[in-house]
């Protein structure tokens, strides 16, 4: 495996054997979509279609009445009338990093793990780029809650990390959007070095013999 | 850029180096797609890509399979589809389900279409779903089908449209769309985007489908550049799958370059491709070719050959085995390699695995509350999910087993009774999942029961298959579905797609796949094992009614579609495959083939043909015959229709061969091959022996002459080249064995009022009429016949099923109404030689007249004083004796086999037949050949005993007496009925004369009688009188030879006890009884490689399997296949053909019937209860049966009671020369006065032999 999400590194982060098991053997049972996920992925793709500019008049009115003021209410946000600003929907990303980060601060210690110095790649998709006055602003709509310490948050850490690293810029941040709740939250860019240091020290955790 | 380049060129490196080239120049990521055949190879390129990619942003890389192009558009830009639909309910985004999803909706819009004339239920989905698949892939318009239909001149093409029509409807009603739906709305998008793509990266360009084509013919003019890798010699997916040759040079005006490899591996890939395309036999020392004559040797070779080459340092992923034949045998002898071995190709179902079988059971324990379990699965979820202790679940089947009979007992309740926590946990929490919906009943079953362990790894992946199809279900219908249904659906699904996904293939396994599925991963290996290559299943043939692959292509521009279009596009295809497998093997390719495949069939029109050992294996030249006299006219054939009129004994057999032997030299007909000598014979078995002794003549010969059975050849006809369209029958009918046609016989019998017991006259009935000259059964007068015959018609249609009259029929009506066909096979067919051509019918001699008609070169052979099948078969011996008449015949007239003494009497049986029955015989005495003969003082004994015990006791004597003198000598007991064979078994056995029945039942063979055995113990562990009759089969056996004592202890103690612990037979029935799995046919390999593991007879643990698997597809439980199993046990059947030694053991007693004699011999015959009833040799002896009567009477013109009586008494007195002529040197033949019927003595007036005073012996 050298390929990580901001889902697999929280798993490997928590309890190694499990993901291993998961991820790696593939030892799981595919549980299936609860409604709340089904809702929450209906909105993202509702909102992704708005900011691509599709006509989503027809599925809207379709909507459980709920689900439809959600949208309404969302896409109602100051950012939305701007919607030429939205660079980027649903927009993948791929981030390849090595082992001996430029600064060599790490290096010593991932010989150390394997011995030699090794690639990784970051991987996930951002819900949207917004792009203003010189600030690259990524997005994440959240069903309902928004993540509880956010500049802690392993998400922001990654894709801080890797939009960095895309747009070639330190002026990024990534903000939290509570869909049901309107709430939200920014965090700002800030330490590639520790937010770098912190996401090798999980892949570290994986015994060496898993990382191709 | 185009560029050619094989599989072993470095082509994606160059692909990816084009596209940082790209990159570096500024062009985004997002700009470039790249396209690849399939998953797994875009999981190499990306992953090459990334492994070449600098440090830092990668981008969003589009690399697509041809499929996933259009899936990604559906995902990303439904909402452009979705305003267009007019249907106001709008989801937000479409269902991208599999195929059961859709096939499930396709079923029910087939019952809103009538399909006049054809509705077979079996295929008409299947056809379909091709059709369609033709018609996406192929990105073909309406006129375009239209123009289609018109050249294939389809009775169904409106049918097939209306269908289509609105089964596209449904998808779009449900948002329900699988691969080829979305490749359908794919069109309709990319029309409607804008395209963000201004590069094109096409790896594996000649494997790309036309619907993937146009969309790159679409967007063209917005491209700057394409960038193609293709193999001219590829495309190895045209037809069905439907890959496109693309001129590209043309289409990009741009000149290819070629970076080809120069290397051997590719050289050879060249000269196989060369060979199958100009027809032609490639020798190369690199390529093994190897034909053994059953499936098992060339498995269990492989097999070998793979552990050698492994004990030599080849690692296991350095060998690959490729056949389109992975069934449930081969897996089982893989498993001797005893090193990783996965199976990349093979469809299986999902029930199959034991866990799955297991959690489904579970499923539908929570779904339906009066369930009655099969006990045999009881046993499996004690052991497998509820984790009993063995005596626990032994004792839980057992006592349910009891508790059940005759479906008593709910399977809820019993457990509830049942004194196991663990059962009444199991129990509560079936019953606390019941409510939710499924997908989160199987999440919960498997949490609870399945641990998360490697050894489980396969059931969980292929569990997560089941639950994938359950969320798409659930997704699509929300709850309009029925649970069982679904439930029930699923436990049938077939996964085609082994392994679920690409992403799974092991790298250190030996791979075997299909040789579709090893290019299409492009599995790179040293050793490349080519399976089954005499099998037609290598060259897939895809046309069926509904779909043409060949004509449904978007490239098809003639006004016509003719059988050699299929034959030249289908060598095309091979050509291609061969070409693409060869540059997958770097050292060796063995080409390994069989005559029989597993079922004892003969294998045909495989690729074989295509390549020669490079060094002779076996060059010692055939063993020259010295023919007598009488035999020389036979071997100095020249030309023309010839007649063999051959006496029994006379060596017809050994003279046929090496006529056949000495045509194959190419001496007697100029250019003869061996495909153009057809050699027809009455039974497999005889066929079989012909081919057997060829090939021991010619080892290194690939392709045998043609000879079968006259059904085999038929069959042949009607397969080859997918003829059987041309008679409208599906690609995929079957033929029902005799079992499957009683079934339905039997329920048209009972349906119709009538007792069960007539089955069998209607089983003769319905082939009579079959084969009569005039088969409308309007004009048949009896009401009960018309009734049951057109309710079996309808039956068969529906399930796609040919009985054996069939396969005559319509082989002979494709004959005469295809010219085409007519021409090629009577151009093929240079010389026919018939064995026993007393025996043939009409129909087969109309065949043998059309397929002679060019050549005219037909030999028949037979002896007119042998047909003793008339009355109970279509054959017809009038025929054979109007060819005597009309052309040269030869007489054999001399044997050697029987005594002087024996040869008079059997003349003087022609000669006294004159009196009663004139026309029984031609007057062909046989002779003996000087010197030769056996000598005996008393050839001929006849014996007139009192009582029927008498006559018994006295053979039961005289046998001891032979034996005591000699037990090297062969005995014969020759009877007139099957069931007398049973009777004097019996007696046999208890005067302790060991003796081998010759009778065509399933129990009298060996495996089938073991499986049997243990199956019924399995069954019912506490029954003593069954476990009795279960010791007393496995005690037979040498291993268990000093454990006899067995069978007096279990009178004593529980045969579940540890008492029995001393003897190994109840620990391998107990290991047997334990076997966890919930599919019953497992065990059958299972006992047949535990007790006849390399032996013939473990070639016929498949046809056992065959068996038992056709029942347990209608039966459905371990327990109702068992009742079946008992109930055909004992029947006759023909069926199946069982793999037998040819000798038989020397110096065995041998108990058969007359009919069943013949052909063979023995030193000492006895024919006893030749009473006037079993013989009748005088007119007013034969009594007419109602049922023969009956049969006549359905005849267009029924013959008159007196002439059936006469024909009857003509035939026994045939049987009787038969029974005769079966004696070497000493031949009883004896009758009493008085026999036992029905346990009453009653009186026997005895044949007409017995009447002259002083013939015989009365005692």
């Amino acid at each position: 495996m050298n390929t990580f999400s901001v889902n697999t590194l929280k798993s490997l982060d928590g309890n190694t054997d499990e993901f291993i098991n998961k991820y790696i053997l593939k030892l799981d049972f595919l549980n299936a979509k609860n409604q709340s996920t089904r809702r929450g992925e209906r909105l993202h793709g509702m909102i992704s279609y708005y900011i691509r500019g599709f006509d989503i008049e027809k599925i809207k009115n379709a909507m459980a009445s709920d689900e439809k003021e959600i949208l309404e209410k969302t896409l109602s946000l100051e950012i939305f009338k701007n919607r030429a600003n939205f660079i980027k929907s649903e927009e993948p990303f791929l981030v390849k990093c090595s082992s001996y980060n430029t600064n060599g601060t790490t290096a010593q210690k991932t010989q150390q793990h394997t011995g030699a110095n090794f690639n990784f790649y970051l991987t996930g998709r951002f819900d949207a780029i917004y792009f203003d006055k010189g600030e690259y602003i990524i997005y994440d709509w959240k069903s309902k809650n928004i993540p509880k310490d956010p500049e802690n948050d392993l998400q922001s850490v990654v894709y801080l990390y890797c939009g960095s690293k895309i747009f070639s810029a330190k002026n990024i941040s990534i903000c939290y959007l509570s869909l049901e709740k309107g709430q939200s939250t920014k965090v700002h860019f800030s330490d590639e070095k520790l937010y770098f240091e912190r996401i090798l020290n999980i892949i570290k955790k994986l015994p060496s013999k898993y990382l191709t | 850029m185009i560029f050619y380049s094989t599989i072993n060129s470095n082509k994606t490196d160059i692909l990816i180096e084009k596209y940082f080239e790209l990159v570096k120049s500024g062009v985004k990521p997002e700009e470039i797609l790249v396209l690849v055949q399939n998953g797994r190879k875009k999981k190499k390129f990306v992953e090459k890509l990334k492994n070449k990619a600098p440090v830092g942003n990668i981008g969003n890389i589009n690399v697509f399979s041809f499929f996933a192009l259009a899936r990604n558009f559906l995902e990303r830009n439904f909402v452009s589809a979705e305003n267009m639909i007019k249907d106001p309910n709008s989801p937000v985004f479409a269902h991208l389900c599999g195929l059961e999803v859709s096939q499930y909706i396709f079923k029910n819009c087939i019952k809103e279409i009538e399909f006049k004339g054809y509705n077979s239920k079996v295929n008409l989905l299947h056809q379909l779903l091709r059709r369609y698949s033709l018609i996406v892939q192929n990105a073909l318009c309406n006129d375009e089908i239209k123009k289609r239909e018109k050249i294939l001149k389809e009775a169904y093409a409106k049918e097939a449209r209306d269908a289509i029509k609105l089964y596209k409807l449904k998808t779009l009603e449900y948002r329900a769309f699988d691969y080829l739906r979305q490749v359908n709305i794919f069109e309709y998008l990319y029309k409607n985007i804008k395209n963000p793509y201004r590069y094109i990266i096409l790896d594996d360009a000649d494997e790309i489908t036309p619907a993937v084509f146009e969309y790159l013919k679409y967007i063209k003019s917005d491209i700057k550049e394409f960038i193609v890798a293709q193999d001219p010699l590829g495309s190895s997916r045209l037809g069905y799958l439907s890959a496109a040759i693309v001129d590209f040079e043309k289409f990009l005006g741009q000149k290819p370059l070629d970076l080809r490899e120069d290397s051997e591996k590719s050289k050879r890939a060249f000269k196989i491709f060369n060979a199958v395309k100009n027809n032609l036999q490639l020798s190369d020392e690199n390529i093994i070719v190897k034909s053994f004559i059953r499936r098992d040797e060339m498995i269990f070779d492989t097999v070998e050959e793979i552990k050698k080459l492994i004990d030599n340092g080849t690692k296991p992923s350095q060998i690959a085995v490729v056949t389109p034949i992975t069934d449930d045998y081969l897996r089982f002898c893989f498993k001797k390699i005893k090193q990783d071995v996965f199976f990349l190709s093979g469809s299986e179902k999902l029930n199959q695995n034991p866990l799955v079988g297991a959690i489904i059971e579970i499923l539908k324990l929570a779904n339906i509350d009066d369930m009655f379990l099969s006990p045999f699965i009881l046993k499996s979820l004690a052991l497998e999910i509820l984790k009993l202790s063995p005596d626990e679940a032994i004792t839980l089947t057992q006592k349910y087993t009891e508790a059940n009979y005759c479906r008593k007992k709910l399977i809820k309740e019993f457990l509830l009774e049942f004194d196991n926590d663990k059962a009444k946990d199991f129990l509560h929490f079936i019953e606390a999942i019941k409510n939710e919906p499924l997908s989160v009943q199987l999440f919960e079953i498997c949490t609870k029961y399945i641990k998360k362990t490697p050894q489980n790894q396969n059931s969980i992946l292929k569990l997560n298959k089941l639950a994938k199809q359950i969320n798409d279900f659930e997704e699509v219908f929300t709850s309009h579905f029925k649970k069982l249904q679904l439930i029930e659906q699923l436990e049938n699904t077939i996964i085609s797609e082994n392994p679920l996904s690409e992403d799974e293939i092991p790298e250190s396994s030996i791979i075997v796949a299909s040789a579709q599925k090893l290019i299409d991963s492009e599995i790179d290996t040293k050793y490349l094992f080519l399976l089954d290559c005499s099998s037609s299943e290598h060259i897939k043939q895809d046309i069926g009614m509904l779909y043409n692959s060949w004509v449904f292509q978007k490239s098809w521009n003639k006004s016509e579609f003719e059988p050699d279009d299929n034959i030249k596009l289908t060598q095309d295809r091979t050509a291609r495959i061969l070409y693409k497998l060869a540059l997958c093997a770097s050292e060796k390719i063995y080409i390994n083939s069989s005559i029989y495949d597993t079922l004892g069939i003969e294998n045909y029109g495989g690729i074989d043909k295509y390549f020669k050992s490079a060094k002779s294996l076996n060059t010692s030249a055939p063993k020259k015959i010295i023919p007598r006299d009488d035999q020389k006219p036979v071997l100095d054939y020249k030309s023309g229709k010839m007649a063999v009129s051959a006496v029994a004994g006379s060596g017809k057999t050994t003279i046929m061969l090496a006529l056949i032997l000495k045509l194959l030299e190419g001496s007697v007909i100029e250019n003869i091959k061996s495909e153009n000598i057809f050699v027809l014979t009455f039974m497999e078995s005889a066929a079989r022996n012909f081919r057997e002794r060829i090939k021991q003549n010619y080892p290194d010969m690939v392709e045998l002459p043609q000879i079968s059975t006259i059904h085999g050849l038929a069959l042949k006809i009607l397969k080859e080249n997918n003829n059987y369209t041309f008679v409208n029958l599906d690609n995929d009918f079957e033929i029902t064995d005799e079992n499957k046609r009683r079934e339905i016989i039997a329920s048209a019998v009972v349906n119709a009022g009538l007792e069960y017991d007539k089955t069998e006259l209607y089983e003769r009935a319905i082939s009579d009429f079959k084969n009569s000259s005039c088969t409308d059964i309007k004009k048949v007068k009896s009401p009960s016949f018309k009734r049951i015959f057109s309710s079996y018609d309808a039956v068969m249609k529906e399930n796609n099923l040919l009985d054996y009259d069939d396969l005559l029929i319509f082989a002979l009506r494709l004959l005469k109404t295809n010219r085409e066909v007519r021409l090629h096979y009577q151009n093929l067919a240079k010389i026919i030689i018939e064995d026993e051509a007393q025996d043939s019918s009409p129909k087969q001699q109309e065949l043998i007249t059309i397929l002679g008609e060019k050549h005219g070169n037909i030999i028949r052979c037979g002896d007119v004083n042998q047909a003793i099948t008339a009355t109970f078969s279509n054959s017809d011996v009038k025929g054979f004796k109007k060819f005597i008449r009309e052309n040269k015949n030869v007489e054999m007239n001399k044997s050697q086999r029987c005594g002087v003494k024996i040869i008079d009497f059997a003349n003087k049986t022609i000669d006294e037949a004159f009196s009663f029955a004139p026309e029984a015989f031609l007057n062909i005495k046989m002779h003996p050949v000087e010197g030769k003969n056996p000598s005996n003082s008393d050839g001929v004994e006849l014996k007139l005993f009192e009582k029927q015990i008498e006559e018994k006791k006295f053979i039961a004597e005289t046998i001891r007496k032979i034996k005591a003198q000699n037990r090297e000598k062969s005995i014969g007991i020759l009877l007139r009925s099957n069931w007398q064979i049973t009777q004097w078994a019996n007696f046999f056995e208890e005067e302790n004369i060991k003796v081998e029945k010759n009778i065509d039942t399933l129990n009298n063979n060996v495996v089938f009688k073991t499986v049997l055995a243990i199956f019924n113990f399995i069954n019912d562990t506490k029954n003593i009188k069954n476990i009795k009759n279960t010791l007393e089969v496995l005690l037979e056996m040498p291993r268990y030879k000093s454990e006899i004592a067995i069978l007096s202890e279990i009178e004593q103690n529980d045969f579940m006890s540890d008492n029995f612990s001393k003897y190994s037979l109840w620990w391998d029935l107990r290991y047997f009884l334990l076997k966890s799995t919930t599919n019953p046919l497992e065990l059958i390999f299972e006992i047949g490689d535990y007790y006849f593991k390399n032996t013939l007879e473990f070639a016929n643990v498949s046809m056992v399997y065959s068996i038992a698997q056709k029942i347990y597809q209608t039966q459905k439980t371990f327990e109702d296949m068992l009742f079946r199993m008992n109930e055909i046990a004992n029947r006759l059947n023909k069926s199946t053909k069982f793999f037998t030694k040819e000798d038989s053991t020397a110096g065995a007693v041998r108990i058969m019937t007359l009919h069943k004699a013949k052909g063979d011999e023995f030193d000492f015959v006895f024919i006893p209860e030749l009473t006037s009833e079993n013989m009748g040799l005088k007119i007013e002896d034969i009594k007419l049966k109602k049922n023969t009567e009956f049969i006549e009477n359905l005849k267009p013109e029924p013959k008159d009671a007196q002439t059936l009586k006469q024909e009857i008494l003509e035939e026994n007195y045939r049987l009787l020369y038969v029974g005769i002529t079966r004696a070497k040197t000493k031949l009883y033949l004896s009758c009493a006065k008085t026999y036992k019927m029905y346990k009453k003595e009653k009186s026997y007036k005895p044949c007409e032999i017995f009447v002259k005073e002083g013939s015989y012996e009365h005692i």
